[in-house]
């Protein structure tokens, strides 16, 4: 029976619109997690990453019985290609998720902002590399107009570069491993975060022998330390919602409201500072992303009236 | 956006019961049955418009698992 065209109007506005809603949560948590991350005082940045692991196995576990992801999950335990690429993701994502909690327990939330301003950038670069892509005029231009702001790092802004750099890098490769594989975020997440386990766990048990572990002294802070599962799985599907019901350049716009919010994070609640070097590497950076966008939505086929 | 909330109201009961498996907080699973419950209620409207019940099921599990320590714990310990 065909429904009026209306309903359908009302439903796809609707559907259009809970995506957005869900876009914005996703990127939203994904720019506050530094604020939740410096309520852990103490807790040093591997010990995060570890229980960062342990408890998203906990409750991706019940994501999976719920979403009924049980036979993807399977499935993809059968495929050893498929078990390769995700254990390769799930070291990247391992390293960018230190390199990340590092920078925030170390003061440096804004060099980690940078990173995932650089990262669309370095996709391009990476998808030329490696997909052989062809860049058009506008992203050449843009990638070397960013590579000159990463250059004015490297004069000076060692740490800053590398917290940077790392993190685009590492986010930049095993988006291109995931983009290889073709597995669903949740399933996908799910599967890095069991290959990583055993490794989180013999961290966490290394430390409890040595006295070292946080986990367990204040209640708070343990039930925070839990939460850090929540708040890798919550963004996820939030995410996952939001790219089933949001066209791709919504999506890709909204990818830069993450780091913007780390960065005003940065400056306006924790206090960090920017020298005129980081400010001109930032604007350079900022006005390639530009570039890049206008190019982006520039080349986009017009959709139908 | 009723799933999204239903997802939420879930990992806030998981987030709870996954400390009330330490022995003598079994009590708390009195209090995290309900508000699981309530997640699922909430999941459940959405099926009355659109298609997915992935966080009604998600909310299910978890109020079943709260269950499952209460009876463990006699509903106290």
């Amino acid at each position: 029976m065909n429904r009026p065209i209306r309903t359908l109007d009302a439903e796809s506005a609707a559907r259009h619109r809970a995506g957005l809603l869900a876009g914005l949560g996703a990127y939203g948590l994904w720019g506050l997690l530094p604020i939740y991350f410096k309520l852990l005082p103490g807790v040093s940045a591997l010990e995060l990453v570890a229980h960062r692991i342990v408890w998203s196995v906990v409750f991706l576990a019940f994501v999976v019985a719920g979403y009924r992801l049980w036979p993807a999950l399977i499935a993809v335990c059968r495929q050893p290609r498929l078990l390769g690429a995700l254990t390769l993701s799930s070291v990247l994502i391992a390293i960018n998720w230190a390199v990340y909690m590092w920078a925030i327990e170390t003061d440096h939330i804004v060099a980690g902002s940078l990173g995932y301003f650089l990262n669309p950038l370095v996709n391009v670069l990476l998808g030329t590399l490696v997909l052989k892509e062809t860049l058009k005029r506008g992203q050449l231009i843009a990638v070397l107009i960013a590579g000159a702001g990463v250059a004015i790092l490297a004069v000076g802004e060692w740490q800053m570069l590398w917290i940077s750099l790392s993190l685009a890098v590492s986010f930049a490769f095993y988006g291109l491993v995931r983009k290889l594989t073709p597995v669903s975020a949740a399933v996908g997440l799910s599967v890095e975060t069991i290959i990583l386990a055993p490794v989180a766990l013999a961290y966490l048990y290394w430390l409890s022998t040595q006295g070292a572990l946080m986990f367990g002294r204040a209640p708070l802070l343990s039930l925070g330390l839990i939460g850090t599962g929540a708040i890798t799985a919550i963004p996820l599907m939030l995410f996952a919602r939001a790219a089933r019901s949001l066209p791709l350049v919504t999506l890709g716009l909204m990818q830069y409201i993450a780091p913007s919010i780390q960065f005003f994070v940065g400056i306006l609640l924790y206090g960090e500072t920017l020298s005129s070097g980081r400010w001109a590497s930032f604007a350079l950076i900022w006005a390639a992303l530009a570039l890049f966008v206008w190019d982006s939505l520039r080349g986009r086929p017009r959709a139908a009236a | 956006m009723l799933s999204l909330v239903s997802l939420l109201i879930g990992c806030v009961a998981l987030l709870l019961a996954i400390p009330a498996l330490i022995p003598f907080l079994g009590w708390a699973n009195w209090l995290i049955v309900p508000l699981a419950l309530l997640g699922a209620l909430v999941g459940a409207l959405v099926g009355q418009f659109a298609q997915g019940t992935g966080a009604r099921n998600f909310c299910f599990f978890v109020a079943a698992f709260a269950m499952l320590r209460l009876w463990l714990g006699g509903g106290l310990i």
